[in-house]
């Protein structure tokens, strides 16, 4: 690299951090002018008495209204793969099979979202042990929704492995997967892995912001942080052994 | 470089739709489907495979481009 542009390299990188550091600056201030106005202590206190007496029917409504889009995208999708092996449609059959993935993917954002609404409704008092059914089968809803849906897959697949019942199942389905299926599997873990790695940049920035100006204390910071490093330590330690081991 | 492949050709000759070929090589349709587009380069084994089920050689199946000219 000649010297003109390892100069322009760090004249780049120099824009990088000041613009950086402005806009930080600036989002810093706001958020300051932002909590003056407003009594954020309070409207979260009064967001979490809402969700604790509304909690039953967050729950349920939330789980419901999630589960019907998932299985409306779910059903449609299983019709047009169907549809595009009897035609030998490529491109129906990959629409069809985005859909079924995006519907399971969305039983997924039920779960998170159970627990959510279980975990902010937990500090509230005289809450009952309703609640806690209320959640479970819930839950276990979800589960149960999964699960066939697994097994609707299979019937289109055949030749795909694996109990969604049993622990061992992602491994089964995974060794079921051809060549193709699994590289696209790892292209997709790869590009999920960076992104995480840039989210938890911004998610520390949020919880140093919200320590300062909400008082939430060191918790956020404290998972974020163990979250982040966990994931750091552990794609290490995948790649140091993969880079030695036999890959296929 | 861009892979040229005649997987096609020499399946339809072969008289197997994607979803035999597939069963044929262990594979699913849709992977013979994205290698016969050339949205995917098999692996050695895979391309091996596929050129003992169709009677011929990976060279005949699979070359690069510049190779045509």
């Amino acid at each position: 690299m000649n010297r003109n542009r390892k100069g322009i390299r760090w004249v780049h990188f120099a824009l990088v951090l000041i613009i950086s550091g402005i806009v930080g600056g600036v989002i810093g201030f706001f958020s300051l002018v932002g909590t003056a106005m407003v009594d954020v202590q309070a409207v979260l206190a009064q967001l979490e008495q809402g969700m604790a007496v509304h909690v039953n029917a967050l729950l349920v409504g939330g789980t419901a209204v999630l589960l019907a889009i998932a299985l409306l995208l779910f059903g449609t999708g299983y019709r047009m793969y169907a549809d595009g092996v009897r035609s030998e449609d490529d491109a129906r059959i990959e629409s069809g099979d985005r859909r079924m993935g995006l519907g399971l993917g969305i039983t997924t954002l039920g779960f998170i979202w159970d627990f959510f609404v279980f975990g902010t409704a937990c500090g509230a008092e005289n809450l009952g042990i309703v609640f806690v059914a209320v959640f479970l089968v819930c839950a276990i809803m979800i589960c149960v929704v999964q699960v066939k849906m697994i097994d609707w897959t299979k019937k289109l697949m055949p030749e795909k492995r694996g109990d969604a019942t049993r622990m061992n199942f992602q491994k089964e389905w995974m060794e079921s997967c051809d060549e193709a299926e699994q590289y696209a599997v790892f292209k997709a873990c790869y590009r999920t892995h960076m992104f995480m790695q840039k989210l938890m940049l911004v998610l520390i920035v949020l919880c140093l912001l919200a320590r300062l100006m909400l008082g939430i204390g060191m918790s956020a910071l404290v998972a974020v942080s163990l979250i982040w490093a966990a994931q750091t330590i552990v794609y290490t330690i995948f790649s140091s052994k993969y880079s030695a081991e036999k890959l296929n | 470089m861009p892979l040229y492949n005649r997987l096609k050709e020499f399946r339809a000759k072969a008289g197997y739709n994607q979803q035999e070929m597939g069963r044929l090589i262990g594979v699913s349709r849709q992977t013979i489907s994205l290698i016969e587009r050339g949205d995917y380069s098999p692996s050695v084994t895979l391309a091996l495979r596929l050129a003992q089920v169709l009677g011929t050689t990976v060279e005949e199946i699979f070359r690069y481009e510049e190779d045509e000219s």
